[in-house]
């Protein structure tokens, strides 16, 4: 039995099972893959949409068959020797992709495998397309290295092969690269359009949910359909019967953890209260929860606590401090940075005479 | 191994826009008169010095070396004596010790033909990719055989080659384009594909690629279908583009007035519809003709666009940037 997510996935831009929202950009696509399409690149936030629209877009393109999806591992060797393997899913018509799973060898995938791809061009042209897609997806955390290695491909076997990437942040992707793509910016639905997808869901499950519980839902999922409609499937799992109209939605634990933490730093600012914060990241580290989620959620929970006058001091650090995060190797200094700054910030302000 | 240079259109139909105008003679070369002049010169028998050119991208240089080349070699030995390579092909510290200096190496065959160049040429695309070891390692292939061979370096970024392998080149800039330039040759191009476009609608175009030509070209083309279709609802939607401009000119009127959770609420508002570093400049840029960033404040503006982008390009959330720069603009204006 498919998820709801995977059964109500919309198959085609236009039409009965088109996509719900961001009609007039499905209308562009359908433009785009009439004529000669260019190369796309996709960006939005997850649970927007992205890869729903890539794959309703493969469909506009090679009809049916672009379904029969087969998985391969790819191999390749590295520069130094290396024996590698890639995860791939291929049509006839297309091939999709993660180079970066292959971590820093991903050049060697642009290189090898996706310019291989592009060379071949596709046999019996004449009934079917003449060029084929290569679907790449995360090309933000492509290294800079692979990144370059697309630039020429791209316009050297554009006839060939059409590339489109998925991302979630564009800055990610260099320049050059960007001016060689059609830019698709996919922003995450609104809270109405949310709202009309899950009602959509549940008229079609016969699922009676309460109309206040669905809004609850809407607010949680922050503009991510996929956790939206996890969340509701989740909830009909959980209550066979039916849905009473009190029913909390569950928060993770780790967020409630968090929302602790948060308490305590702003409850009392002292060396003693550090110590105890730091075990308390220490334990969410330990537990494998990805420091720059704490870091957002941290900031998330402290932020309206603190005094107006202070906040632009606090994001100021909190930047600071998210960037050497991001840089750096151990997370839990960069975190305890973090408080102790905010800390320091917090005092100063509270002991300033009115 | 080596794969035709550029793929004979055959099918002219289902080339992209960018490859079909791309200028076929150093004549259709747009508004780089220097470069152009002293390739030129080149062409009717003149010495050619190694060259390295650098400039943003969509300013023509990979172009600019292609037809040159083109123009220089007949056809048939044009394979003989060019080797392209850019970031795709593996380019180590091996390649240029094996492939390089090998080809570099090789006498040239007699040519049947007196007037052409006695030359053999390296073009190597975006070099700032390539590693500092195997830069090192051109060093004196470059100055070895530079009786047969020339080399003609491409690149965005010329601070990232190594100061020596610079010096044994002769620098070109390419410039970006000017708007006059690049609205005559969008018009070109949309005459050319019967796509009937206002001068607004070019320039609209045309701003929102900010000076980079390909993209401009790219962007018409994907605008074409809706063009051609003649429904003027639709038309104006699409050329207005993303949302990103509205979102801007909100924040923009919103800035003066706004206290601290409006903020946040309207940081929160923007990451959703999903912009990159573009808008933290786009908005920096509209906030200078708006003067709300003037004289006075500039300085730690400026500076802290810098820093937030720094952030962004390492992998840093948007987020968190975008409000510490709402609210540390905020501070300083209020």
């Amino acid at each position: 039995m498919a998820l709801w997510v995977d059964k109500y996935r919309p198959k085609d831009l236009l039409g009965k099972d088109g996509v719900d929202y961001h009609i007039e950009q499905a209308n562009h696509l359908k433009f785009l893959s009439a004529d000669c399409m260019p190369h796309l690149l996709f960006c939005g936030p997850s649970g927007a949409g992205k890869k729903t629209r890539i794959k309703c877009l493969l469909r506009e393109l090679y009809g049916v068959g672009v379904e029969k999806t087969q998985l391969i591992m790819k191999s390749f060797t590295s520069p130094s020797n290396k024996k590698l393997e890639i995860q791939t899913v291929s049509s006839n018509y297309h091939i999709e992709m993660t180079p970066s799973d292959v971590g820093i060898y991903d050049r060697v995938v642009v290189q090898d495998l996706v310019k291989e791809m592009a060379q071949t061009s596709q046999i019996e042209s004449t009934s079917q397309r003449s060029f084929k897609v290569v679907v790449l997806c995360e090309a933000d955390s492509l290294t800079r290295d692979a990144q370059h290695g697309l630039r020429r491909t791209m316009e050297k076997y554009a006839n060939n092969c059409k590339i489109v990437l998925s991302c979630e942040s564009l800055s990610r992707i260099i320049e050059p690269l960007q001016s060689r793509c059609i830019i698709i910016n996919v922003p995450a639905p609104t809270d109405e359009d949310v709202t009309k997808v899950l009602r959509k869901v549940i008229e079609r499950e016969s699922f009676l949910l309460p109309e206040n519980v669905l809004q609850k839902i809407v607010e949680k999922s922050e503009g991510n359909l996929r956790r939206a409609i996890l969340m509701t499937e989740a909830l009909r799992m959980e209550n066979e019967s039916g849905v009473a109209e009190s029913v909390v939605i569950p928060v993770p634990e780790w967020e409630i953890y968090i929302q602790e933490t948060a308490r305590l730093i702003l409850q009392k600012q002292s060396s003693d209260m550090l110590l105890k914060v730091r075990e308390r990241l220490y334990e969410l580290l330990s537990r494998c929860i990805p420091p720059t989620v704490i870091f957002k959620k941290l900031l998330e929970h402290l932020l309206p606590k603190c005094p107006p006058q202070i906040a632009r001091e606090v994001v100021s650090e909190a930047a600071k401090f998210e960037h050497r995060l991001v840089l750096g190797q151990k997370a839990i200094f960069h975190l305890e940075g973090f408080v102790a700054a905010f800390m320091d910030i917090y005092l100063t302000n509270a002991s300033k005479p009115k | 191994m080596e794969e035709p240079m550029e793929v004979d259109n055959k099918r002219p139909k289902v080339l992209t826009w960018t490859e079909k105008y791309r200028p076929k003679t150093l004549d259709d070369i747009a508004y780089q008169d220097e470069v152009v002049t002293m390739l030129k010169g080149a062409l009717q028998g003149r010495d050619l010095p190694h060259l390295l050119f650098y400039g943003p991208p969509g300013t023509g240089k990979t172009s600019a070396a292609l037809a040159f080349c083109r123009q220089l070699f007949p056809k048939n030995i044009f394979h003989d004596r060019v080797l392209d390579l850019n970031a795709s092909d593996e380019r180590g510290i091996a390649v240029v010790r094996q492939k390089i200096q090998s080809f570099s190496k090789s006498s040239l065959g007699h040519s049947h033909r007196e007037d052409v160049l006695k030359l053999k040429i390296i073009i190597l695309d975006e070099v700032d990719a390539m590693t500092r070891e195997a830069q090192a390692a051109m060093r004196r292939v470059i100055e070895d055989f530079s009786k047969t061979t020339r080399f003609i370096l491409i690149c965005n970024y010329v601070s990232r080659l190594i100061p020596p392998v610079v010096s044994r080149c002769a620098k070109f800039r390419f410039k970006s384009l000017p708007a006059e330039i690049q609205v005559q040759r969008l018009r070109t191009i949309c005459d050319a594909e019967g796509t009937p476009m206002s001068d607004d609608e070019l320039k609209q175009v045309m701003e929102y690629s900010e000076g980079d030509l390909r993209r401009a070209v790219c962007t018409l083309q994907s605008l074409a279908p809706i063009l051609k279709s003649g429904d003027d609802n639709a038309r104006n939607c699409y050329l207005r583009g993303s949302s990103d401009s509205l979102l801007i000119s909100n924040v923009c009127k919103s800035i003066l007035t706004a206290d601290v959770p409006q903020i946040i609420a309207l940081t929160k508002d923007i990451t959703k519809s999903c912009t990159g570093v573009a808008f933290i400049r786009r908005c920096f840029q509209q906030l200078m003709d708006e003067d709300v960033i003037n004289d006075e404040n500039i300085g730690v503006m400026g500076k802290l666009v810098a820093t937030c982008e720094k952030r962004i390009l390492d992998g840093c959330d948007l987020e968190n940037n975008l409000l510490d720069f709402l609210l540390t603009l905020r501070e300083t204006i209020q």
